[in-house]
């Protein structure tokens, strides 16, 4: 039995299973085919749920006291909203799969210029936060790491389970009075300057920071006593070398993990600290079209958002298998 | 000799705007002036800066709501934009008198009510302001197919333009008419351009009104902008002082949702004013010497409504309302959760109001024993679980009202106040759009109106959500029906007084609290006056001290 030649291999089954980049492009075919598909349930979810809330948006428009109830019914047929569900439905998915997301049932703005607006804000606040989390983090949990049960270690743990504690809201309100009433080091809220960033950014990143640190220090212990650490030290690899390359490497792999999970985290604290702080971002908008009934507005949002944590989840999934070997081979 | 020229120099600069007033104080300590001679200076000097008003600025209001569309026509809630972009026929002036304001003049009659339309005036978009543009925005307002408003204008048969007149033809007198138009759904848009562009879009991303300033931006939950309208040629409300076009560039207003921020917004001075800082803030606004505070009475009435319909528990029966009515401790609600900043009511309306009538007091005050004792002897017995009882059925009912943070605890109060005597209120806080599609069948309902037209908005809520035909409505009704075709004020005052007793006797709502509405602005602001007539400011007579 001769060895096949290369070309051979790559032209049979055995050959792509075995190749690494195919895996790799197989891995990701099918987690877009899964990210597709939950968005399409996200879509579908949000539709159904925003119709089953009572109410619905004629009531922002007009007094439900005062206005006679023909005017609600005329305006209900102006909004499409007297149709049958199943053909808001389909007129819905329909406009989805054109890129068209439709207009605020109260403003007449296109959704995708909305998205356009809050979303930079959005997307300026949580890359701001994550800035602040793995910048203060990561330095943070190895600090207390390479320190174990000292006074620092023991300091560092308590303050990321002080920031883990406190709610953000007790948080913004202490943070206001503090930096921006007594101090006047920065603005209360609004928007304008890069200064009006830190404060809504800081409160956004303070409980994932807090775990984040408290996770990189006992990923960095974990790593530092693993036996590969000993056998390297054995063939006479540089502390400087185990330490930066091959602990830190692999401390940081839960990291990444974490990182998606922390977009989903943000998403949900955008609202709190959105409102708080005025930033007219993505949540704050979310919640107001909920609550208004804005079913185009919500719905739009609600997929954007969903979008972004599925890009996040993939994106990190992605990374991860690029760092580590062992997912990389399996 | 010198210190004089120095005190001089001082005077002359802070008159001038070139230093501030802090400034001003330390340099006249420096000097070596007393503080209370500093004061008493600072106040003269201040009186005369005031009385030459500076142009430019843009002001930034801090506003307690979102946004909502800013058309007179469609919008569920009117934002004090509204004052910016549009203007009304008549106005309330500072003591409540209504007066003309885009009319140059207005007559009444018995039978017909006519607005004189000045010549040569323009929307924004140069669209002329004629008699005829006036009559037919009015006319899409009080139509029952489009105007939100139409029952309030029931009197009125129809609308139309003569000359430069808008004349109303009544069916019956309106004495009330000017109230009404005096409201910021009857701000005169121009109804031409708002047909073509649609409803939704007028408002938001344009406007075309005939105000002093323009709408440059509405973004939603951020922000609105209004800029000057260099070509305003004033109007002639005798009580404002600016004639002319406005004399700020621009006001912004921004929503402050979350109340603990108010009071740290404008003590830092990113908004030059705010509406109602929580009232826990309000003792600190007052103290700092770069504010005013301004706090009247809201145009609001919080109140219950049982329903009638619920004859199993009897709230048909007028002795058990007023068994409820008589649970509820009004002033300890208005001291403990109001922080003192409101008035506790025994009538539907305020004692703020002009026709207010006093003889109210004499019904809904809290006697908690009295209560017990009169559903003991209407058969309402406290039972084993110590909730009363009547063939079986349990004084048990659920009330809704409206997740506001003050609403919440003031319900939780009364839920506590109805278990000292054996009724058991359960209580569901919902956010506004499913209050409004669950009140029509509520058990009983919590609900704070805001609205300028007392008279109108009482029998509103008694007319739409209890039984017209039961004997108490009915009177209720009739006695508000009469205020509508009184002809004076004479006359609206001896009926809205048989209609506030017989609303408080009989209880078809049972009255709770006013709230204040509390402003604050920097004293740098000027000419800025809120009032309890129409609630926000006009912004022609405001500017800042540069």
């Amino acid at each position: 039995m001769t060895a096949a030649a290369p070309e051979d291999v790559l032209n049979t089954g055995v050959g792509r299973r075995n190749c690494p980049t195919c895996r790799l492009a197989a891995a990701i075919a099918r987690q877009v085919l899964y990210s597709l598909l939950v968005l399409l349930l996200v879509a579908t979810v949000a539709f159904v749920g925003l119709r089953l809330a009572p109410g619905d948006v004629t009531t922002q428009l007009l007094d439900p006291v005062r206005t006679p109830p023909e005017q609600f019914a005329a305006l209900r047929r102006e909004l499409g909203l007297d149709l049958p569900i199943w053909q808001q439905f389909w007129n819905y998915l329909a406009g989805i799969f054109r890129g068209d997301l439709g207009a605020s049932l109260l403003t007449r703005e296109s959704v995708v210029a909305i998205v356009t607006q809050a979303g930079g804000y959005t997307i300026a606040l949580a890359l701001a936060a994550f800035a602040i989390i793995y910048g203060v983090a990561i330095p943070l949990g190895i600090l207390a790491a390479s320190l174990p049960g000292s006074i620092v270690d023991k300091l560092i743990n308590f303050v990321a389970s002080m920031l883990m504690a406190t709610p953000n809201f007790v948080l913004a309100i202490l943070l206001v009075n503090v930096l921006a009433l007594n101090l006047g080091w920065l603005p209360v809220a609004g928007t304008g300057t890069w200064m009006h960033l830190i404060l809504p950014a800081m409160v956004l990143a303070a409980e994932p920071l807090g775990f984040a640190t408290r996770l990189v220090r006992t990923s960095y212990i974990e790593q530092a006593n693993a036996q590969y650490v000993d056998t390297m030290r054995l063939r006479g690899l540089s502390e400087h070398v185990i330490r930066w390359r091959h602990i830190m490497r692999n401390a940081l792999l839960p990291v990444v993990s974490l990182a998606a999970v922390q977009v989903r985290t943000l998403v949900g604290y955008t609202l709190i600290v959105e409102t708080i702080f005025r930033w007219p971002g993505l949540g704050k908008r979310l919640v107001d079209s909920v609550l208004t009934r804005d079913y185009q507005v919500a719905q739009g949002l609600t997929i954007l958002l969903a979008l972004v944590v599925v890009v996040a989840t993939l994106v990190s999934s992605i990374l991860y298998r690029v760092a580590d070997p062992r997912v990389r081979t399996s | 000799m010198e210190h004089h020229d120095n005190i001089t120099e001082v005077m002359g600069e802070y008159r001038a705007g070139q230093i501030g007033r802090r400034e001003f104080l330390r340099r006249v300590g420096v000097i070596g002036l007393s503080s209370l001679a500093a004061g008493t200076l600072l106040a003269g000097v201040g009186r005369a800066y005031a009385q030459s008003p500076a142009s430019g600025g843009t002001l930034v209001e801090g506003y307690d709501r979102d946004f909502s569309p800013i058309d007179p026509v469609k919008t569920a809630w009117a934002d004090p934009a509204m004052n910016a972009l549009y203007e009304p026929l008549v106005t309330h002036d500072y003591d409540g008198k209504i007066v003309p304001f885009l009319a140059l003049a207005f007559n009444e009659s018995t039978e017909r009510w006519t607005f004189d339309i000045p010549a040569g005036r323009t929307f924004h978009s140069g669209a002329p302001v004629t008699a005829d543009a006036v009559a037919r925005a009015l006319q899409v307002m009080i139509s029952p197919d489009t105007g939100q408003n139409a029952s309030f204008y029931t009197q009125v048969d129809k609308i139309a333009a003569e000359g430069e007149q808008v004349v109303f033809a009544l069916k019956a007198p309106k004495h009330g008419l000017a109230e009404v138009l005096s409201t910021e759904y009857a701000y005169i848009p121009n109804i031409d351009r708002r047909n073509e562009i649609g409803a939704g879009t007028f408002g938001a991303q344009e406007a075309d009104g005939s105000g002093p300033f323009k709408l440059a931006e509405y973004v939603t939950g951020s922000k609105v902008r209004v800029e000057k309208w260099a070509e305003y040629p004033g109007q002639g409300a005798p009580h404002f002082e600016n004639h002319g076009p406005a004399r700020l560039d621009a006001v912004e207003w921004v929503p402050i949702l979350e109340p603990s921020q108010r009071a740290p917004e404008i003590e830092t001075g990113s908004v030059m004013t705010v509406k109602n800082p929580p009232s826990a803030d309000v003792a600190r606004l007052k103290s700092n010497a770069d504010l005013v505070v301004i706090e009247f009475p809201e145009p609001a009435n919080f109140f219950l409504l049982p329903s009638m319909k619920r004859t199993d528990l009897e709230f048909d029966k007028v002795e058990i309302r007023q068994a409820l009515s008589g649970a509820i401790d009004r002033e300890g609600i208005v001291a403990a959760i109001l922080n003192g900043g409101g008035e506790a009511t025994r009538g539907p309306v305020s004692s703020a109001w002009r026709f207010y009538e006093p003889g109210v007091e004499a019904f809904n005050n809290y006697d908690p024993e009295k209560s017990a004792a009169t559903l003991e002897a209407a058969g309402w017995v406290v039972g084993s679980s110590g909730v009363r009882e009547k063939n079986g059925v349990k004084m048990e009912f659920t009330a809704i009202h409206v997740a506001h943070p003050i609403e919440i605890q003031v319900m939780a109060a009364i839920a506590a106040m109805f278990q000292e005597i054996g009724v058991v209120m359960h209580v569901e806080s919902l956010e506004i759009a499913a209050f409004r599609e669950k009140r029509p069948k509520a058990d009983m309902f919590g609900f704070k109106w805001l609205w300028a037209v007392y008279a109108d908005i009482v029998p509103l809520f008694i007319r739409l959500f209890q039984p017209n035909d039961h004997p108490d409505v009915a009177a209720i009704l009739d006695a508000f029906k009469a205020w509508e075709n009184s002809v004076s004020d004479d006359e609206m005052r001896a009926v809205t007084s048989k209609a506030q007793l017989l609303a408080a006797e009989l209880a078809a709502t049972l009255p709770v609290y006013t709230p204040n509405s509390v402003w604050v602005h920097h004293k740098k602001v000027h000419g800025w006056r809120p009032t309890p007539y129409g609630l926000y400011p006009f912004y022609n007579d405001v500017w800042i001290e540069q």
